[in-house]
């Protein structure tokens, strides 16, 4: 987000834990930031029919990535960040991304950076060329 | 006493009375340093000609060395006493204040207590002074591969002190006064990662963010180069915890690796009660003075022997009282019964169990071998000082293993036997004991039947002295019968003990010296029929041990004839009464009993007795067992039988100790052929394979129920085939031999089929539920309980079936089929609603919380829980209701009350381990470890720009995560705000 301006109103800023219930382990949040990711399209818009989502997701996971990705159309800018998910809005642009454990690891993306709507959404779309062009994940700057 | 100042961190220093000593460099120095490095200890002149030497040797090397010591004395003058010749061995005598290598381990030591008790500042300043006794390198002015060897060791050791002063710097927040240090320090020491460590979390906290991280990539690029290594596992994780900004506090904690198993400190006085009236033998107390004086600072040992009756308990026991505040550590007592006629004695594997636990070591935590024990044993003692017993010894081979060899430490053990191996092979100091002098025999009995009496009939107390050939044992026994017979004349006691070898001739010859039969025959002779009786079955009783319900039922009369038999013997101290309601009897005179028994009571009689009491262990079994784990509703062994009294247990506590204390006895008659008919002795091994998988005695569980098989199976019963077989498979369970659990569940099937009982079945199947539940196979495991579920209700027995429905809606819960789970747990609610089961009414509330709890109803769960523990705690179903606080103890974590959820698991904690149920405790320690959910817990983040409805998102990020089987927790609020 940009500073703003003296008298301008401050963005609204919420750090949480994300914690297990019982019985559930990592694998939980992958499998929210997979269906976030498959309901966001890969140009940024969302699909005119919802994505019906891997099979494995019952109706409860994909009605509630349907209410998460409406709510933040509603927002100018917007960061959820959700690890290993990253979900973005900025102007007219959604992204969502998936971080890789080395590049979650990369001090180039620490969460300093996370905090910009826009930077964000130019580091995903070059993080997803590159992962498209198969370079691998490689030690990227921010532009 | 001339004063030694002695330094060896630095340079060599040596002053006596403040005047400086030149210790010649090179053979005599060397010498020195060595006896200060194990000062106060001994050192072998072998070990000191290989320390100079090495393989080159001189061609007298021991007179060299002899020769050098002598240079070192005459140096030393006035404190040339110091070094002292031990044998082939040399000590060098020093107070922890007259050497800096013993006032730096003391202050490193107060630093370590200080910091466990929280006084960081303190601990800190400790570890200062710890730190300040060095003055550059150890022995630096000294050389050779000895001094060298030293010399790496303390360096080492300085360096590890330095990085704890440091890390207790951090603690206090001493972040940036102690960056430019920890920076020389680490640039010293390239490639210690420990000091990286500190070093970027003192940046990191000091606001030097970027310079921590450059920090890390220094130390990264010297290990490829130095080492072709990377950082290890917990620097990357400090790395990482940096680039996430995680708070400095994250960070705080060392990074070190888990300790193990941490065994708490437990002091243990295990040492039985002394007798308030022991007389004289001031002469083997003040060897056994001389003993414990000679082995300062070395494992001493000491040996008590003589014959049966002679005080040998009694002497040890008051001695052990009198030395045991020398001993702050602990002090241990073993009777091993060696010489105990109806047993082999004591097994040195269950005697180490038996002490370590008492040690603090966990009972999950025991090793299976004997090997291994020792060597637990002797890690967990070793730097302890303390006082072991061992009593009644058969011989060195029961012995050795239990043998402390740490420094500081003492063993004491009486045996009949000379145990001459240990004197030859460990050292012992023997000390033999005698029969007593005239003087204190008579003291004996005059301090029980009172001077006056003894003044007045002189001549009778002397012929009754002499009578007892001043045995003690014998001297108790007539001193006690005299006592309770005031008005009887000590004239006929004398002239009835001179004849009593006319009457039991098998005595004619007797020397009273050697076998006090005689004198046990006079009290024997005196005591009421009840008691006589009882003293008689004392000699067929299995167990060390008998309790009134155990001799009513040896007697086949009623408990309390029994217990005023009982009272009778003990009050003629024919038997002790080391605890309340259980009586023990000397091993002498319990061979005497079982004498009395084999030639005056005829054999169906004896027969009968033996019988009672085995009917008396195994409906005592049962019973434990029903109010333990109200198992054993599936086989009716029948009513206990006429005469026989089964232990009146009132409640699960009484019903463990019971258990624990039988355990042994229990075993034994299940595994000894011919010990029970075959027809009780697999119900017998039933009654008591629940306690063996509470307590995870897999080992045990085998045997037993293998021995229990082989009874099935040569009557042919095919019921107990099946329970045995199910057992081996249990046992295989917690063994870890999945494959071997399998092929038993698989033979209790088939033979559960041949005998067309629908319980059996119902049985074979719960087995394989409980196989596919242990391997996290939620759903055939839900199958297995679905039939197991058929056939208990068909065979119409409830505690199983309700057992079944409680596993059903347990493995539907968790595989998410919550309508499912709720309709068993409510099935099973409306089922035992009225019943007098409180397992089953608080595990169906258990179920219902647990649904309320996977579905994120906290407050609900929480209420089904509370309710649940009540009915289990009212019940007595104590272990259940340690799971019920297990249980909320999860719904407050996850509801995000962490406080009071580790307050819940300690709870349940402390349960588990007083009843022993090993997996239960394991999986509570888990959660305790570490924050469990701390471990799967990802920070999230939420920003939204201005004029947005951020309200929306937050609502929508909380129901995806919830969705996906997650929650949010707020930073919990600081400790002002929580007092606000």
């Amino acid at each position: 987000m940009s500073t703003p301006a003296p008298g301008e109103p401050h963005e609204w800023k919420h750090a949480f834990t994300i914690v297990p219930l019982d019985g559930i382990g990592p694998e939980g949040l992958a499998a929210l930031a997979e269906a976030v990711e498959a309901r966001v399209a890969p140009n940024g818009r969302t699909p005119d029919r919802p994505h019906p989502g891997p099979a494995e997701f019952d109706h409860v996971q994909v009605d509630s990535v349907a209410r998460l990705i409406d709510s933040l159309h509603g927002c100018t800018d917007a960061v959820v960040s959700l690890p290993p998910l990253v979900v973005v809005k900025s102007g007219g642009r959604l992204r969502a991304h998936r971080f890789t454990p080395e590049e979650a690891a990369d001090p180039a993306l620490t969460p300093a950076v996370l905090h910009s709507a826009a930077d964000l959404i130019v580091l995903i779309d070059r993080l997803v060329a590159e992962r498209a062009l198969k370079e691998g994940p490689g030690r990227h700057r921010r532009p | 006493m001339p004063t030694l100042d002695v330094r060896l961190l630095g340079p060599l220093e040596v002053r006596i009375d403040g005047a400086e000593v030149a210790v010649p460099r090179g053979k005599t120095a060397t010498i020195l340093a060595i006896l200060l490095d194990d000062a106060n200890s001994v050192v072998p002149l072998d070990s000191l000609i290989r320390a100079v030497y090495g393989i080159d040797l001189p061609k007298d090397p021991d007179t060299q060395i002899q020769n050098a010591v002598g240079v070192l004395r005459t140096k030393l003058g006035a404190a040339r006493e110091r070094i002292e010749t031990v044998g082939r061995a040399y000590r060098l005598r020093i107070a922890p204040g007259e050497l800096d290598l013993l006032r730096c381990k003391q202050n490193e030591d107060r630093a370590r207590s200080l910091r466990l008790e929280g006084r960081i500042e303190e601990a800190a300043a400790a570890m200062r002074a710890a730190l300040a006794e060095w003055r550059g390198p150890a022995l630096a002015d000294q050389a050779g591969a000895a001094v060298e060897s030293i010399r790496r060791r303390y360096d080492e050791h300085r360096l590890a002190l330095l990085e704890r002063r440091l890390d207790l710097d951090l603690e206090l927040g001493r972040h940036s006064e102690v960056v430019d240090e920890l920076r020389q320090v680490a640039a010293a020491y390239g490639t210690r990662q420990r000091l990286t460590a500190l070093l970027m979390r003192a940046l990191h906290a000091s606001g030097r963010t970027a310079e921590a991280l450059e920090a890390y990539a220094a130390l990264k690029d010297r290990l490829a180069d130095a080492l072709g290594a990377d950082p290890d596992q917990e620097l990357v994780a400090l790395h990482t915890a940096i680039l996430r900004d995680r708070p400095a506090a994250v960070l705080e904690r060392p990074v070190e690796p888990p300790a193990p198993v941490r065994v708490p400190w437990l002091a243990p006085a295990t040492l039985p009660r002394a007798i308030t009236r022991f007389t004289g033998r001031e002469t083997e107390i003040r060897l056994l003075d001389d003993a414990l004086e000679a082995s300062e600072d070395e494992a001493g040992l000491a040996v008590v022997t003589g014959m049966g009756g002679v005080g040998k308990t009694a002497l040890a026991v008051r001695w052990a009282h009198r030395v045991a505040h020398r001993f702050p550590d602990g002090q241990l007592y073993f009777n091993l019964r060696g010489f105990d006629p109806l047993s082999d004695g004591a097994d040195p594997a269950a005697v180490l169990a038996e002490a370590l636990v008492a040690l603090g070591v966990p009972v999950q935590h025991l090793p299976a071998g004997l090997d291994q024990r020792v060597s637990l044993y002797r890690t967990v003692i070793a730097r302890r000082r303390i006082l072991v017993v061992l009593d009644n010894a058969r011989d060195a081979a029961q012995v050795r293993p239990l043998l402390p060899v740490a420094p500081g430490s003492f063993t004491l053990v009486t045996s009949r036997d000379r145990l001459s191996g240990l004197d030859a092979g460990d050292g012992a100091d023997v000390v033999a004991l005698n029969l007593m002098s005239e003087a204190d025999a008579w003291a004996l009995l005059v301090r029980r039947i009172g001077r006056t009496r003894a003044m007045a009939e002189e001549e009778p107390v002397r012929r009754i002295v002499a009578a007892c050939g001043r045995l003690p044992l014998a001297l108790t026994l007539l001193g006690a019968w005299a006592a309770r017979h005031p008005d009887f004349s000590l004239a006929s006691l004398a002239d009835r003990l001179e004849q009593t070898t006319n009457v039991f001739k098998v005595l004619a010859a007797a020397d009273l010296a050697s076998d006090p039969r005689s004198v046990f025959a006079c009290s024997y002779q005196v005591l009421g029929t009840r008691a006589a009786q009882a003293f008689r079955l004392f000699g067929l009783h299995p167990g060390p041990e008998v309790t009134p319900a155990a001799m009513a039922s040896l007697m086949g009369g009623s408990v309390a004839e029994a217990e005023a038999a009982l009272g009778e013997l003990a009050e003629v101290h024919l038997a002790e009464q080391p605890r309340e309601g259980r009586y023990a009897m000397h091993d002498l005179l319990r061979a005497y009993a079982k004498e009395r028994l084999t030639e005056e009571v005829a054999p169906e009689r004896r027969t009968a007795a033996a019988d009672r009491v085995v009917a008396y262990y195994i409906h005592s079994a049962r019973a434990a067992d029903r109010l333990l784990t109200l198992n054993g509703e599936g086989i009716d062994p029948g009513g206990p039988g006429d005469g026989v009294h089964p232990e009146p247990l009132a409640d699960a506590h009484a019903a463990l100790a019971w258990f624990e204390t039988e355990y042994p006895v229990l075993f034994d008659l299940v595994v000894r052929p011919g010990a029970v008919a075959d027809a009780a002795a697999w119900r017998l091994a039933w009654s008591l394979a629940e306690y063996m998988v509470m307590r995870a005695l897999s080992a045990d569980l085998h045997a037993a129920q293998t021995a229990a098989l082989a009874a099935a199976e040569r009557t042919g019963d095919l019921l107990g085939q099946v329970v045995a077989h199910g057992y081996i498979g249990a046992a295989a369970i917690l063994a870890g031999d999945k494959e071997g659990a399998e092929r038993r569940l698989e033979e209790a099937d088939r033979l559960a089929d041949a005998s067309g009982q629908p319980w059996a079945k119902g049985f074979t199947e719960y087995g394989r539920a409980a196989l596919a539940a242990k391997s996290g196979e939620d759903a055939p495991a839900l199958a297995h309980c679905r039939n197991a579920l058929e056939h208990f209700r068909r065979s119409g027995e409830r505690f199983w079936s309700y057992r079944a429905l409680a596993g059903i809606g347990w493995h539907s819960a968790a595989l998410g089929e919550f309508a499912e789970a709720r309709r068993c747990f409510d099935d099973l609610a409306d089922a035992v609603r009225d019943s007098d089961n409180p397992l089953a009414i608080g595990n169906a509330r258990l179920g219902l919380g647990f649904i309320d709890h996977l579905q994120g109803r906290h407050d609900a769960a929480l209420a089904h829980y509370a309710e649940a523990e009540r009915i289990l705690v009212a019940g007595g179903n104590l272990p259940t209701a340690a799971f019920a606080r297990e249980l909320t103890g999860d719904a407050r974590m996850a509801a995000g009350a962490a406080a009071a959820a580790r307050n819940d698991w300690r709870a349940a904690e402390a349960v588990y381990s007083e009843f022993g149920c090993v997996f239960e405790l394991a999986r509570v320690r888990a959660r305790l470890a570490g924050p469990v959910e701390d471990a799967a817990a990802e920070d999230g983040l939420i920003v939204v720009a201005p004029g947005a409805a951020h309200e929306r998102v937050e609502a929508a990020v909380r129901e995806a995560l919830h969705a996906f089987g997650y929650r949010v927790r707020e930073a919990e609020p600081s400790n002002d705000e929580a007092v606000r």
